[in-house]
């Protein structure tokens, strides 16, 4: 029968345990009771832990309420004498069998619970006095019940536990509002009234919840709900002269209250202060218990102890009486808000707020960016701190020191995250302040280290290209450190980049031996093909070879490629009877195109974006207009103003009033020397050129045809038909065959390594490797690029449809950046486009889903779009531009498959998308109950265009509401997918 | 007896005490250390090791170059033979004499004074020899703690005698990118055959050491060699993967490190399979870059390779095993009736008793009972019963830019009759054996004829440096070497000579391997923890790690 005791010290073992687990600081007090008392007191905070933690130990709150409900039940049986398997049961009953104790006060307690927990999720207590009664019912009654166990029977007693009780009570629920906002997100123990009077209180749904704002408002709450606290200790203290002797040990807890009060005030009742959590209710553990010692040593209890506590703080509780017992509190100061959120920072700022740049301060920064070095805040307050001192400091040995001390915390800073931006930038602004000389031996030993930790890093690379700028270190010795990390590893994207970075400058300032650049290049083709071979699944290579490429093919003087006219045509200019319309046939051929408004245009097309085209630089001489009026404008406009293609207009309003109807005019483009003409890359050209075509007027009526004038629906011509040299995508350029241009040993060059680059990788290309069928789509593109005035269509075509199928290839190959591929795909069928004069476009379907450079066709009216794979209208934005675009075909496209474009967040600013809608417009679709913001791409795109013509069938988006909105938008607009409006 | 005489003369022997051990180990050369450290550390027994020689290591041993050459010269005496007359009447057993066999023959040196001061050359008597960095020997180490003993540099690098050149060894990703010697074909060729190796490995090592080759790989990227394909022989596998004539020799020799010439259909026993080919290739990588202070896959331990055996020999003693020096060994005594093994004579003329008895296997008992002692012979290699080795001292290093180096003269590179491979190790001062500015180059191979043996360390000296007397020779070899503005360096010194190979046997006498002709010790470590588990079947061999090692046991034996 020895079995039940130990059992039952077994189940006291354990209720001890859980005591000391969960409630260390009740668990410290528990240990002044007599020993007779401690029993009960265990078993009591025991069970109190078993239904508080109930709700906490399992996210499903129907899962924590049965288990509340359990211990309902238990508790019935463990008065019935029945035997309950629990050790804390087991306990409970062991000390009912041996005192007597009330059913009352443990029914209260789980009924308590049972009703917070029934609670409605976002719901919150009332006022104060129902969380009093909360407290009451868990906190009080454990202390009744251990007084009963005590055998005490003193009123007073009962009164102060029911004070003690719940003062501590409200005071755990203030300390738990962290974690259960962490757990919830909610606050959940602030009474309702008190929320409204700081206006945290909302109303959503019906249902009451508590703004979570760190501001002062929820210290304010709480200190409400704290002083409320305070009140109960301050009435508990009053009965302390009546309260037996015996009953002080149980009423310790009262100590335990009123140091979490002075926790909370300390931390000017910001329940979120971190100190809180420290040690036991925010004061050391020692402390704490050493104070519990004091006072149960001193049989005194809590309450006395306490009284005697406020008086040595002079606080004003006992001046102020206990009439008011909210005085004693000292209200929560206003601190600034960036503290609460971040408390790790408030003795820096506080510090610098107090004394400017004080040691300690800027030690506290060192010490902050150890271990963070990520606070921006601390760097810039050590930069304005050292800036002061320097100017404080004349001495120099102290300087050094400074300079010292900034350079170490850098070091530190960078021992933590060697990544750091701002630890990075700090060094940099520390050695560009220029006071004291710089070590530089230090400095690269640094940067040694770094990259021997870790080679890629590219602040390291970054900093090293700064350190060496700053000690002119030559670039022929930085290009040899490049070469050393890659041949230690040639896995290297940021040695293979710096070495791109180094020679670009070294070629293009054309330091000693760097000047032949054709030579310099070659030793590189060398070098990266030695990575490509060895390892052609490594990306840096490749990358290292993509600038090459781009060096290679970038074009190193600037040449006009061709005109619009072209130089020596003939045309005829025919006045229609309407007065806005012209049309203009070339006499050798059969094409003609019809100029509205008057307006025929000169366009010059350039090898590479150039600014500074105007009537200063480029003079168009002609009987009938002034150089000085004409405006060259960049097509497409660009904020850079530099462009591949460049369009002036030539007006004719005055050409009725000319008598000579017949007379051929004669118009001369001059291209002098000027200096004006620069790229973007500072190249300037240098040819100067002539060109001349000739205009003829004639008044002859011109016949009502052509899709210009007609209404007729234009018909796609898809099997290229009648006009063939149109409908082709491919139109050759109008290459200016001005001769005496000499071929440049280089372009030889450039042609000769494209040639074998090309022919070492199509040796390679059966390896099924991604990097090398795109270089090698590259390098045919390039080649195509650089052939493209000397070999014919027919031969490019071939060319072009090898780089088609090598991004087919590469789109089965590597799906996962299929869209990168096809996006390169239209690219290169757009670039054989280029040319600005194409008036009918056919886009092959199935090809595109990119229109870049589309812009720059500024006579096309009709433009085929369809069964492409456009996914929204803002891929169309080139049309903006396309001012002649009559007739367009977008259909079958996935136009309003993805319901958000992506792409745009990718490439333009934010502001770029700013909707200039008029009033008008918005007015007329309220009215039309079309939602503009719905549609605002389209809206964007088609208020600019003068559509007679569109087709948006097999679109998503295209519903019977959208074509209203067509039809608004497009009042221009006879034929909307083939019916006529 | 007048020799006996003089020994007792000047040398007073020691008396043992305990008369019994669980082990009589005599010879400290690397198994017999092995061993001594593995019964007194691991197995827990009581060892007495003994050495004839006044230093430790025995044929593994590093000396000074006087000393070196004495040894050569004078290590054929036997031991004293005093004591056999008188025992064999009072004896309760049989008495037999040991016999010491004749190890190194032919020792050829230079006719040139070495240079001074001769005592700073540290010369290795089984030279060249290297450590790969995931050797088991370096596993053995680091378990027995004798790696605290031992410090080793890093060998820069190897190269390959290729086209009457000498070229680098690109045996890593970064070595094939730096080289230029290679075209760009061969480069990709070249990453492409280690990628497919590492897949090898890798899927090995999925799939687990005893899976076997499954049909599931586990990924594509780790293609598993089919079984057949393992089985083929190394050189045909390499011919199918289209590689070319140079890189072939170069996976061959030197990253496999094969020893004799694979295209050849005569020594069918040597060919290599290319399960053990991957085998060695797999090793090899698994070296780079394991140790972080080794640029390459071998390491050279410091003051010579006479440290490892010492530095075992000193984890044995730490153990408690007893050591005495200068202590031949002169008779063997086995029982009268079951002619089991029981002790040994010492020269003292102590008798000493032990279950166990390990010896060199430069030593035999007579001829007449060797037949009890059946031996069980563990290499199957017939072939070669001998290696020619050469050490050389010269004043400047083979190649410009590194100093520790492998060179690999691959089958046939040399000489028409050369059907192996010649292998040499430049050393510089950084290892502490030779003087500063000076190399100490060992070469070796492994030959079935003295004459041939020494005349390929010959031609391999020959290509290396320029000789003193034939300044015939050191012209056609100039005039076709491409780099004749580098001058090849001076022979200052050298000597050649024929060591001839014994194997590990076991019997109730176990007797441990010598040095054998290859570069590394893999081989003589199996051996002596094959030797080991015979004795101590149920003791680990240095233990934690015994399972791995019975898995490498097993892979060799299936062999």
């Amino acid at each position: 029968m020895n079995a039940a005791p130990i059992a039952i010290r077994a189940a006291f073992s354990y209720c001890v345990q859980q005591v000391r687990r969960y409630d260390y600081h009740h668990y410290l007090s528990l240990l002044h009771l007599p020993p007779a008392m401690r029993r009960a007191a265990f078993a009591f905070r025991a069970f109190n832990i078993e239904i508080s933690r109930a709700m906490d130990l399992t996210s499903e709150p129907r899962v924590g309420l049965m288990r509340l409900l359990w211990w309902q039940e238990a508790v019935d049986k463990v008065f019935a004498k029945k035997l309950v398997e629990q050790p804390v049961a087991r306990a409970l009953s062991s000390v009912i069998s041996e005192h007597k104790i009330s059913k009352q006060w443990l029914k209260r307690s789980i009924e308590a619970r049972i009703n917070d927990a029934n609670r409605e999720d976002n719901s919150i207590p009332k006022c104060t006095s129902d969380l009093e009664k909360y407290a009451e019912d868990t906190q009080s009654t454990i202390l009744y019940m251990t007084l009963q166990a005590g055998g005490i029977q003193s009123t007073a007693a009962d009164h102060a536990a029911s004070h003690i009780g719940k003062a501590s009570g409200l005071l755990l629920l203030l300390k738990s509002l962290p974690y259960h906002f962490g757990r919830t997100g909610k606050i959940p123990y602030i009474p309702a009234d008190v929320a409204e009077k700081y206006g945290l209180l909302t109303t959503i749904n019906g249902r009451s919840e508590i703004v979570i704002e760190f501001g002062e408002q929820i210290s304010e709450a709480v200190f409400d709900v704290a002083s409320v606290a305070g009140a109960h200790l301050q009435k508990a203290r009053g009965l302390a002269s009546t309260v037996p002797q015996e009953a002080f040990p149980v009423l310790l807890p009262a100590v335990s209250a009123q140091v979490l009060l002075d926790s909370l005030q300390r931390s000017h009742f910001n329940v979120f202060d971190s100190s809180l959590a420290r040690g036991v209710l925010g004061i050391s553990p020692l402390r704490y218990q050493l104070k519990l010692k004091w006072y149960a040593w001193r049989r005194h209890d809590g309450i006395r102890a306490i009284e005697r506590r406020t008086d040595r703080r002079k606080c004003t509780a006992d001046r102020a009486g206990l009439g008011n017992p909210r005085t004693p509190l000292l209200p929560p100061p206003r601190p600034r808000s960036s503290e609460i959120s971040k408390p790790n920072f408030c003795t820096t700022t506080n510090i610098a707020c107090i004394v400017p740049y004080a040691d300690d301060a800027i030690s506290a920064s060192s010490k902050l960016l150890e271990i963070n070095p990520e606070i921006y805040t601390a760097w810039n307050y050590r930069k304005r701190a050292f800036e002061q001192r320097l100017q404080e400091s004349t001495d120099q040995e102290l300087i050094k020191s400074l300079v010292e001390a900034e350079l170490r915390v850098v070091e530190a800073a960078l021992r933590r995250n060697p990544k750091s931006y701002g630890a990075w930038y700090h060094r940099k602004w520390v050695l560009n302040r220029g006071v004291v000389e710089v070590d530089f031996d230090r400095e690269f030993r640094l940067i040694d280290q770094l990259l021997k930790a870790d080679p890629r890093n590219f602040h390291g690379w970054n900093y090293r290209r700064f350190v060496a700028k700053l000690k002119v270190v030559p670039e022929v010795e930085e290009l040899k450190f490049t070469m050393d990390m890659i041949d230690t590893n040639f896995s290297n994207y940021s040695a293979w980049h710096n070495r791109s970075a180094l020679l670009s400058c070294m070629l293009s300032t054309k330091v000693l031996g760097f000047d032949e650049r054709a030579k310099i290049l070659a030793e590189e083709y060398e070098l990266v093909r030695q990575a490509l071979f060895t390892d052609p699944s490594d990306q840096s290579g490749w990358f290292y070879h993509l600038w090459l490429l781009d060096q290679t093919v970038s074009p190193d003087e600037v040449l006009l490629v061709s005109t619009w006219p072209p130089h020596g045509s003939d045309w005829v200019l025919s006045i229609a009877e309407n007065p806005a319309c012209y049309k203009l046939s070339q006499l050798s051929s059969l094409s003609n195109y019809f100029l509205q408004s008057g307006k025929l245009p000169i366009v010059l097309y350039f090898n590479q974006s150039v600014k500074g085209v105007k009537s200063s630089s480029i003079s168009v001489n002609s009987t009938f207009l002034k150089n000085e009026d004409l405006v060259w404008t960049p097509v497409p406009p660009t904020k850079s103003e530099e462009a591949l293609c460049w369009v002036t207009y030539l007006h004719f309003q005055n050409i009725q009033q000319c008598d000579s109807k017949t007379k051929a005019y004669s118009i001369e483009v001059d291209l002098d020397h000027s200096q004006n003409i620069i790229s973007s890359s500072g190249l300037h050209h240098c040819h100067p050129l002539n060109l001349r075509f000739h205009l003829t007027l004639s008044s002859a009526s011109v016949r009502h045809s052509g899709g210009e004038l007609v209404d007729d629906l234009f018909i796609w011509n898809c099997d290229g038909g009648d006009s063939a040299e149109e409908s082709n995508i491919i139109m050759p350029f109008d290459q200016l065959n001005i001769s005496g241009h000499p071929v440049p040993e280089f372009c030889r060059w450039k042609l000769e390594t494209i040639n074998k680059e090309k022919n070492l990788f199509t040796e390679i290309s059966e390896e099924n490797c991604k990097f090398v069928k795109l270089t090698l789509a590259r390098l045919l593109v390039a080649r195509d690029a650089m052939l493209s005035s000397t070999t014919p269509v027919t031969e490019r075509l071939i060319h072009l449809r090898d780089a088609l199928e090598l991004f087919e290839d590469l789109i089965k190959l590597d799906p996962k950046h299929a869209r990168y591929y096809e996006d390169q795909r239209s690219l290169v069928l757009m670039n054989q486009i280029q040319f600005p004069l194409i008036r009918v476009l056919n886009v092959i379907p199935n090809s595109s889903g990119c229109l870049l450079g589309l812009e720059t066709l500024q006579l096309l009216t009709c433009l085929n779009l369809g069964h492409n794979k456009f996914n929204s209208f803002t891929a169309f934005g080139p049309l903006k531009f396309l001012g002649s675009l009559r007739v367009l075909d977008i259909s079958f496209n996935e136009i309003g498959s993805h319901s958000a474009d992506t792409t745009r967040y990718l490439f333009s600013s934010p502001l770029s998308h700013s909707l200039e809608l008029d009033k008008k417009f918005t007015l007329d679709f309220c009215n039309a109950k079309i939602k503009a913001s719905e549609h605002w791409e389209a809206i964007i795109l088609f208020k600019d265009l003068n559509l007679k013509q569109l087709d948006i069938k097999g679109n998503i988006v295209a519903d019977e509401n959208f074509r209203d909105l067509l039809v608004k938008l497009l009042p221009t607009i006879r034929w909307l997918d083939g019916e006529r409006l | 007896m007048d020799m006996a005489e003089n020994f007792l003369a000047h040398q007073d022997y020691p008396s043992i005490e305990p008369n019994a051990f669980d082990i009589i180990v005599y010879g400290t050369g690397l198994p017999e250390s092995l061993l001594a450290a593995a019964a007194a550390a691991a197995a827990g027994k009581t060892v007495l090791h003994l050495d004839h020689n006044p230093f430790y290591g025995s044929h593994f041993a590093s000396l000074p170059l006087p000393s070196f050459s004495s040894f050569l010269q004078s290590v054929f005496r036997s031991p004293p033979k005093s004591f056999s007359d008188l025992s064999a009447s009072t004896s309760p057993y049989d008495v037999f004499e040991l016999e010491s066999r004749r190890v190194y023959s032919e020792v050829e040196f230079a006719t040139s004074q070495p240079p001074e001061p001769s005592r700073s050359f540290i010369l290795d008597l089984c030279g060249p020899r290297v450590v790969y960095c995931a050797d088991m020997a370096v596993d053995l180490m680091l378990r027995s703690g004798a790696s605290h003993h031992v410090e080793f540099k890093s060998v820069d690098g190897s190269l390959i005698y290729w086209d009457g050149r000498l070229c680098s060894v690109p045996d890593s990703r970064q070595a094939i990118f730096r080289d230029k010697s290679l075209a760009l074909a061969e480069k990709s060729q070249m990453m492409k055959f280690l990628k497919m190796v590492q897949g090898h490995i890798a899927s090995g090592s999925a799939a687990g050491a005893g899976a076997g080759a499954g049909a599931g790989a586990p990924e594509e990227r780790f293609v598993r060699m089919s079984p057949q394909d393992l089985e083929t022989p190394f050189a045909e596998f390499l011919q199918k993967q289209h590689l070319p004539p140079k890189i072939r020799t170069i996976i061959l020799y030197a990253i496999a490190l094969a020893d004799y010439d694979q295209d050849c259909e005569g020594s069918c026993g040597n060919l290599m399979k290319t399960k053990e080919g991957l085998e060695r290739i797999s090793l090899y990588i698994s070296s780079l870059g394991r140790l972080p202070n080794a640029v390459g896959a071998f390491i050279y331990p410091i003051y010579g390779h006479g440290e490892l055996p010492q530095a075992f020999c000193r984890c044995a003693a730490v153990k408690g095993a007893l050591y005495v020096l200068r202590m031949p060994v002169s008779a063997v005594l086995l029982d009268k009736v079951s002619n089991q093994y029981k002790g040994v004579r010492l020269a003292s003329g102590q008798e000493i008793f032990s279950q166990h008895l390990v010896m060199e296997s430069s030593f035999t008992v007579q001829s007449s009972v060797s037949s009890l002692l059946d031996n069980q012979d563990f290499h199957y290699s017939k072939h070669s019963r001998m290696v020619a080795r050469g050490v050389c001292i010269t004043n400047s290093s083979i190649h410009t830019d590194s100093s520790n180096i492998l060179l690999i003269f691959p089958p046939r590179s040399l000489l028409p009759e050369q059907s192996v491979t010649v292998r040499a190790l430049q050393l510089c001062s950084n290892v502490s054996t030779c003087p500063s500015g000076m190399f100490v180059v060992y070469l070796s191979t492994q030959c079935h004829d003295a004459t041939v043996g020494k005349e390929c360390i010959r031609a391999a000296m020959e290509a290396l440096f320029r000789l003193p007397d034939s300044s015939s020779s050191e012209e056609i070899f100039s005039s076709d070497n491409e780099n004749a503005g580098v001058s090849k360096p001076n022979l200052l010194w050298s000597v050649v000579y024929i060591q001839e190979l014994a194997q590990a046997s076991i019997g109730s006498i176990h007797s441990s391997p010598m040095p054998d002709g290859n570069v590394d010790y893999q081989n003589l470590l199996e051996t002596t923890t094959k030797l080991f588990s015979k004795m101590y079947p149920e003791a680990e061999f240095l233990p934690p790690n015994k399972a791995s090692e019975n898995a490498d046991e097993d892979g060799s034996q299936s062999d």
